[in-house]
């Protein structure tokens, strides 16, 4: 009985080529079955998969077309394609009858996965699904079709998918692009060298960017030219790609223009034999085989070729993707020491609005990896080791198991991973992060900052109302001091708007960074005409100048001219916004030297309807008194005499919900408690249970319970345990974050225990707060 | 219902005094008032027990001044002591009162669902979306717009020999500021219904903050509504005179009283919100009676406060779009400004609320004389 077997997938190449792929395998398990592949007209798929399956005869005419689009459900015009493209598909399904359907995901696949789903339910169809994710996370449409498929077949470890449906198979590959096992590879790549007219003593290193070309890789290497051709030996292959149908980048015309743009004349006389540059390439295979190293994207189709040709590779994944897939394959990768990951970035400083890298930074990284032959072995071993020859041939397995032809293939082993803390998270969650690690809470270790710094520059970069100021606070939080000018430029951008201005000065007060430039940008902003950058940014002068305790004599040597900050803050505080009184009042108590001086902005206020005004001025007041500005029988004469005292602002303070309150705290401490003893006295090992109490006390806190944790411990009463010895020090550096001494002295305490390397988190905590000169710097 | 019983008994000397319509004005709100008093508590406990709480926004720790919990959906009693008391002292023959009554069914509908909505949702976003919402109001106001078109029921006479249907009355003067054509009159039904819905529903934010002007336009319609019903008075005024529009004034005295029982439990800090159910109804009710008198622009002067709301809402979100992401207020609808940034009491924001709407609904009682 001849088997049916419909492939859909589409819309762009990364669907389509594990689809054929996965054909072959089916091909040899089954030598006279028959295949329908489903797309959509004018899309890859319509040019790609006949000659794909151009070697098998009569095969050649069978692919169809249904209508299908992409976009929101809420859109008239796309309802009534995929409406169109779902009528269609299920008349197809019940001519054609196929056994199986293997889809890859993209919305190409829409119509016929969703078609088989519902009449499998209502019992019209037997057809079994086989859903191929070619990426560390599931794409839209494959999630949803998640429920429909019999079996989801995953190309990277780590995929969130259910167990029950889940293989992983790893990424199949079309034969015609591997490196057979049991050939040398000496020979092959002597063959290559020679057929590619390379000397064999040359450092090859091979750029390309999929068959429309990767603007920044192509951007990056030219621009790396002068530095790389330096080395005489080096050879460089650039795959600039083709113009495509529908596609607005050319890629081989990019290239040549920054050619011209570059000094060619500091180059190397040979430069332009060893510099060889071409729009598209047939025979990859050689390339492959000829090259040391590839420089290549993030994306799963690229990624794997890579590795089943056993090549030391450096990925650089597209920046800002839902999910950041590539970046998420790239970091597995990575994780498992096959590939080098660089980030890409927009620098907004600069006026730029496209990603680029620096090509230092690139060649720097190309030079290392050229010079150690050994690295660039093992990491060609060990991205063999995630190419597995077999995976085509599996998921045909897996199709034949569902039919009932043959065993179930068993699952390879997933190696397990680090959890991603920051790629794939949304904003808030990272917002939250952040704040936790400046609170002292969690710590960052110096890749997650810079995975952070590299999503923190994509929503920097982005449109909208609210990305870049998001970007702009998150920044200030998290002390990226690298990305200061960022925040210069924008809190004066005309062009960003309002809210990302507001947001950028609120990032430079939360940076903490005080010199002559920031202070001079935000004495700009504050004539800005919107009222909450105003407020904002002489907040920020306020917190800036809050953290000096030698104020004078710092900012002299700063070259800060503190008498223009006070103008602008007496001329503010007779702004008509309460809010923005209240900080120009504030800044003006912290930097006069007497009270004296700015008396007269004081007393204009003393009677300010807004009560919230009049607090601010107490508070100065008492500060002042701290710090010897005014004494204590004038204050009292102001405030008894001469100021409005009653006040429209007060807390409700209903004594029932008190007693509520009370009576919950209490059962959720008795609770915790318990929670706190079962972790304690359990047989896990000591991490495991640090971990259990931080969940236990982070839940306690967002509850509101206000625990003293060291009480609650003695409850529990065991002081010879370590886990509780690490959250004693935990807490202690959550009181002390803002005191830098004191914290450096704790960790001098810490060090002095004997067995203090368990504590290295916590130290890591201290090093991180005590401040940026004292931790891991990042990228450049 | 006493009408029926006067009415046959109107030999008896005391008796011809229940036909009057002061007299029923009067009863009905003294009834609707009583009635709430006695049956709030037991009203509220029902409620809450059947799980019509507030669930606050924000979910987070509990704080010794928060609302959560507080019963709500405390419209049903408006709903209830109004029925009672409509049934008691109102003419049911009276078309008017039909009219009226049937915007009490749909509109308590439309906020029954949406509070029940929240209720399961257990959250303050749960409820009914917008267009759920929007269509029965939608409809309704088209009904009415048609009612005024074809003259159904006879609550649309002629006057004067001009239509009064299609009038649009303004203060100040005597004839009908404008006429509007019979399909126009169905748009500007439902867009009245929508906005003054939605104007009364934004105003529903503070303790007490609806009440009060919702009992001031009341009095303010009320009075109208006896005005135009009264043949003499309405010609020493130069009103129209429709026959029978009196009805309307008992049943504004009766949501007079209705809103102040309400008052007393829902002063700060309240024992009960009235929901959406609440502001719907009321919302509902006003644009109803208003539109049966065809005095819109006096309830929207009377209304001013349900008016500043819905506008401060619009101009923010206007602003915001325009503008690119500026705020215009500091928060929007208005109050909410005043409670989160400049941090005024509640206490003191409602009761000047209630001085605003007491001088908007003078001011429209004393333009009844000048014309």
């Amino acid at each position: 009985m001849k088997r049916k077997i419909v492939f859909t997938g589409g819309g762009t190449g990364g669907h389509v080529t594990p689809a054929v792929a996965i054909s072959e395998g089916l091909r040899d398990l089954y030598p006279d079955v028959i295949f329908r592949y489903v797309g959509k007209r004018g899309k890859v798929e319509e040019r790609m998969v006949p000659k794909e399956w151009s070697g098998y005869g009569p095969l050649e005419k069978n692919v169809v077309f249904v209508s299908t689009t992409s976009g929101s459900l809420k859109n008239p015009k796309v309802l009534f394609q995929l409406g169109l493209g779902f009528v269609q598909a299920t008349a197809f399904l019940l001519r054609f009858r196929p056994d199986a359907i293997v889809a890859t995901g993209g919305y190409v696949s829409a119509p016929i996965v969703f078609a088989s789903g519902i009449l499998r339910k209502i019992g019209l169809l037997k057809t079994k699904l086989l859903v191929h994710e070619a990426n560390a996370e599931l794409g839209r449409m494959n999630k949803a079709a998640m429920g429909f498929a019999d079996k989801i077949a995953v190309s990277f470890p780590g995929t969130k998918v259910p167990d029950s449906k889940k293989m992983f198979v790893g990424y199949p590959v079309r034969k015609r692009l591997v490196v057979q096992e049991e050939t040398n590879k000496e020979t092959l790549r002597r063959d290559a060298r020679t057929s590619l007219n390379i000397p064999q003593d040359a450092k090859v290193v091979f750029a390309f960017g999929g068959s429309q070309g990767a603007r920044t890789i192509n951007r990056g290497m030219v621009d790396a030219l002068p530095l790389l051709l330096a080395d005489p030996q080096v050879i460089v292959l650039h795959g600039t790609g083709k113009k495509m149908p529908g596609s607005a980048y050319y890629g081989k015309d990019d290239v040549e223009k920054r050619l011209k743009s570059i000094d060619t004349d500091g180059m190397p006389q040979d430069w332009k034999e060893r510099y060889r540059y071409t729009d598209f390439i047939d025979n990859m295979g050689e390339y492959y085989a000829a090259t040391d190293l590839v420089v290549c994207r993030g994306g799963a189709g690229s990624l794997v070729e890579v590795c089943a040709n056993a090549i030391a590779s450096i990925s650089i994944p597209k920046a800002n993707l839902p999910g950041d897939h590539q970046a998420v394959n790239a970091r597995v990768l990575e994780q498992l020491g096959a590939t080098k990951v660089v980030y890409e970035r927009v620098d907004i400083a600069s006026g730029e609005s496209v990603e680029s890298i620096e090509p230092t930074e690139l060649s720097r990284l190309i030079f290392e990896l050229l010079a150690d032959p050994d690295r660039r072995r093992q990491m060609g071993t060990l991205a063999r080791t995630q190419y597995d020859a077999s995976t085509s041939r599996q998921c045909a397995d897996i199709v034949g198991a569902l039919l009932g032809d043959c065993e179930m293939p068993l699952a390879k082993e997933e190696p397990v991973l680090m959890k991603e803390r920051v790629l794939g998270k949304s904003d808030t969650q990272l917002e939250r992060l952040l704040n936790n690690v400046r609170q002292g809470k969690e710590a960052l270790s110096a890749l997650d900052r810079q995975l952070i710094l590299y999503k923190l520059d994509g929503l920097a970069a982005g449109n909208g109302l609210v990305r870049p100021a998001r970007a702009c606070r998150m920044f200030g939080i998290g002390r990226f001091t690298e990305r200061l000018d960022v925040l210069l430029n924008y809190a004066l951008n005309e062009e960003q708007s309002p809210f990302t201005r507001r947001d950028a000065c609120k990032g430079l007060g939360k940076m903490g960074v005080l010199n002559k430039t920031v202070v001079d940008c935000l004495l700009q902003a504050t004539n800005d005409d919107y009222f909450e950058t105003v407020n904002e940014s002489l907040y920020a002068l306020y917190q800036l100048f809050s953290t000096q305790k030698q104020l004078l004599s710092d900012t002299a040597a700063l070259n800060i001219d503190i008498s223009e900050i006070q103008k602008t803050a007496t001329q503010h505080s007779q702004s008509k916004e309460f809010d923005i009184r209240m900080n120009a009042l504030g800044l003006l108590s912290l930097l006069c030297s007497d009270f004296d001086e700015i008396r007269d902005a004081f007393e204009a206020n003393y009677f300010h309807p807004n009560w919230q005004v009049r607090k601010r001025i107490v508070e100065c007041f008492a500060e002042m008194q701290k710090n010897s500005k005014i004494d204590n029988s004038e204050v009292e004469d102001i405030l008894n005499n001469r100021f409005l005292q009653t006040s429209n602002g007060f807390e409700t303070h209903f004594q029932l919900k008190e007693e509520i309150i009370q009576v919950y705290q209490q059962e959720s401490r008795e609770t915790f408690v318990e929670d706190l003893r079962t972790v304690i006295y359990s047989e896990m090992s000591p991490d495991e249970k640090t971990t259990q109490l931080d969940t236990l006390t982070t839940s306690a806190k967002e509850k509101g319970l206000e625990l003293d944790i060291q009480e609650v411990l003695e409850d529990v009463k065991d002081s010879n345990n370590t886990v509780i010895s690490k959250e004693h020090y935990r807490r202690k550096v959550s009181e002390l974050v803002e005191d830098k001494r004191a914290l450096y002295e704790l960790k001098q305490e810490i060090l002095s225990e004997d067995n203090h390397l368990q504590y290295n988190d916590v130290l890591q905590t201290i090093d991180f707060l005590i401040g940026d000169e004292q931790h891991v710097s990042t990228t450049r | 219902m006493f009408l029926l019983l006067a009415e046959a008994l109107s030999d008896f000397p005391l008796v011809n005094a229940f036909t009057y319509t002061t007299t029923r004005a009067l009863l009905g709100f003294l009834t609707s008032f009583a009635l709430s008093l006695a049956f709030g508590s037991r009203v509220f406990k029902w409620l809450y027990l059947k799980g019509y709480k507030d669930y606050p926004r924000a979910y987070g720790q509990d704080k010794v001044g928060s609302k959560k919990f507080t019963p709500t959906m405390g419209g049903i009693l408006i709903a209830l002591t109004a029925l009672g008391s409509m049934f008691l002292w109102s003419d049911l023959t009276s078309p008017r009162v039909w009219i009226v009554l049937a915007s009490v069914l749909v509109f308590g509908a439309v906020g029954y669902l949406d509070d029940t909505a929240k209720k399961v949702a257990q959250s303050a976003d749960g409820g009914i979306s917008r267009l759920a919402k929007l269509i029965p109001q939608t409809l309704f106001g088209a009904f009415l717009g048609l009612c005024a078109w074809f003259n159904w029921f006879d609550i649309f006479p002629m006057v004067d020999g001009e239509s009064f249907g299609t009038a649009i009355l303004v203060p100040f003067y005597k004839a009908p500021f404008m006429h509007l054509a019979g399909i126009l009159m169905v748009l500007f039904g439902a867009a009245w219904s929508i906005g003054i819905s939605n104007a009364v529903n934004y105003t529903d934010g503070l303790d007490g903050m609806l009440s009060v002007p919702a009992f001031f336009c009341f009095l303010v319609l009320g009075l109208y509504a006896f005005v135009m019903g009264n043949a003499n008075i309405s010609e020493y005024l130069l009103f129209p005179f429709l026959s029978g529009v009196n009805e309307l004034s008992v049943l504004c005295s009766i949501f007079m009283g209705c809103c102040l029982g309400f008052l007393w439990f829902n002063s700060f800090p309240a024992d009960v919100f009235m929901g959406d159910f609440g502001s719907l109804l009321l919302g509902g009710v006003l644009m109803t009676i208003a539109f049966l008198l065809h005095q819109e622009v006096i309830l929207l002067i009377s209304g001013g406060i349900f008016l500043f709301q819905f506008f401060t809402s619009a101009i923010q979100d206007y602003y915001f779009f325009k503008f690119k992401g500026q705020r215009y207020f500091r928060s929007a609808p208005f109050h909410e400004g005043l409670v989160k940034s400049y941090k005024m009491a509640e206490a003191k924001i409602v009761v000047r609320y209630w001085i605003v709407s007491a001088i908007l609904a003078a001011f429209c009682l004393v333009v009844m004389k000048i014309r």
